[in-house]
């Protein structure tokens, strides 16, 4: 009975932490965008694209606009360098992971499995 | 256009650039990056029970086989919340399977045991560098626990009672990782017998009570 308690309990913790951490993320942008809506509607209408252009080209100033290019470059770069960096990961995780599987399960036909994707993902119903 | 308005929208969408990168660029990379580790450490085990240091159907192999893909499954959900509810929970524990496990692996002989408990040790600290590494709170806490440590250590040399040789990075680096064991170690064995018991009860090791099934 205690051991049913638990696991009852235990799902019960998990829904309520799985709640908290979804709240705490999308909670966070709702924020974010809650507070950009009232200062876009601010210069809706007044203010155009190109002046907007104006402000953003008066913000980068001379001394600062090299420095602007060089984190742009570098912030946009290597988040796409990562992402093919993962994306080629992957791939070779589907191809080298069946053979692994096959290979190990010669040896121990009962090996257990980390559940995850041929990829190396979580499970959707995994995800919190 | 207003100035203030415009430094309003510039950090507004500075935050939700900050947001993106954080839970689909950041959490992701780390959360693989750890996967990598543990299959490292799945295959060293099996490459010890494949050369005949542990037989592959002893319970020790089998439920630290178990305990490492729990955690690869479930990497992506290692925090500092999952910690507190994991300590808060271990209370209500019927049973501890990591107590179990240690038993089971003090029945192996001298060699093998410390062979076997070598890749748990190295499983463990990998999970606790994981637990801090992705949170701000237990990195400060880390960070302050060494903070004092240095003071300590300095405030004992001026009174003559460290001597100057133990300064060294490798002493601070050592200091370091303690720490970081010392915090996460303990709430790491808690999430760790969570882990271990849910993948016995899924791999059906575990026997159901008759009216649970």
């Amino acid at each position: 009975m205690k051991e049913m308690e638990y696991k009852l309990q235990s799902q019960k913790w998990d829904m309520g932490l799985r709640l908290g951490l979804a709240l705490i993320k999308y909670g966070f942008l709702y924020l974010c965008i809650w507070r950009l809506a009232p200062a876009m509607e601010a210069f809706a209408g007044k203010t155009t694209l190109a002046n907007f252009g104006v402000f953003l080209y008066a913000d980068l100033k001379a001394n600062t606009v090299f420095s602007h290019v060089v984190m742009g470059i570098l912030g946009l770069g290597g988040a796409s360098y990562g992402l093919r960096e993962r994306s080629q990961k992957r791939k070779e995780i589907r191809r080298l992971g069946n053979r692994v599987v096959e290979i190990e399960k010669r040896w121990d036909p009962n090996r257990t499995s980390s559940g995850l994707t041929v990829d190396g993902r979580s499970r959707p119903e995994d995800e919190p | 256009m207003n100035p203030v308005i415009y430094e309003q929208i510039m950090s507004l969408l500075g935050l939700i650039a900050l947001w993106a990168f954080w839970y689909y660029l950041w959490k992701p990379q780390r959360v693989d990056a750890f996967r990598q580790k543990l299959f490292a450490l799945r295959s060293d085990l099996f490459d010890l029970a494949a050369n005949g240091v542990v037989p592959f159907d002893h319970p020790a192999y089998a439920h630290l086989r178990l305990l490492i893909n729990g955690m690869i499954q479930f990497a992506h959900r290692a925090s500092f919340p999952s910690l507190v509810v994991a300590i808060a929970q271990s209370a209500n524990a019927p049973f501890n399977p990591m107590a179990a496990w240690k038993k089971n692996v003090q029945e192996l002989p001298e060699g093998e045991r410390s062979q076997l408990l070598a890749v748990h040790d190295a499983l463990s600290d990998a999970f606790a560098k994981h637990l801090i590494g992705g949170s701000i709170i237990l990195s400060l806490y880390v960070g302050l626990r060494v903070l004092y440590a240095v003071a300590k250590a300095f405030f004992l040399l001026l009174i003559g009672k460290r001597d100057l040789r133990i300064f060294t990075v490798s002493h601070a680096r050592s200091k370091v990782d303690r720490e970081t064991n010392h915090v996460a170690k303990a709430g790491a064995d808690r999430i760790e017998a969570h882990v271990l018991y849910e993948e016995e009860r899924k791999a059906g090791l575990r026997r159901q009570p008759a009216y649970a099934r």
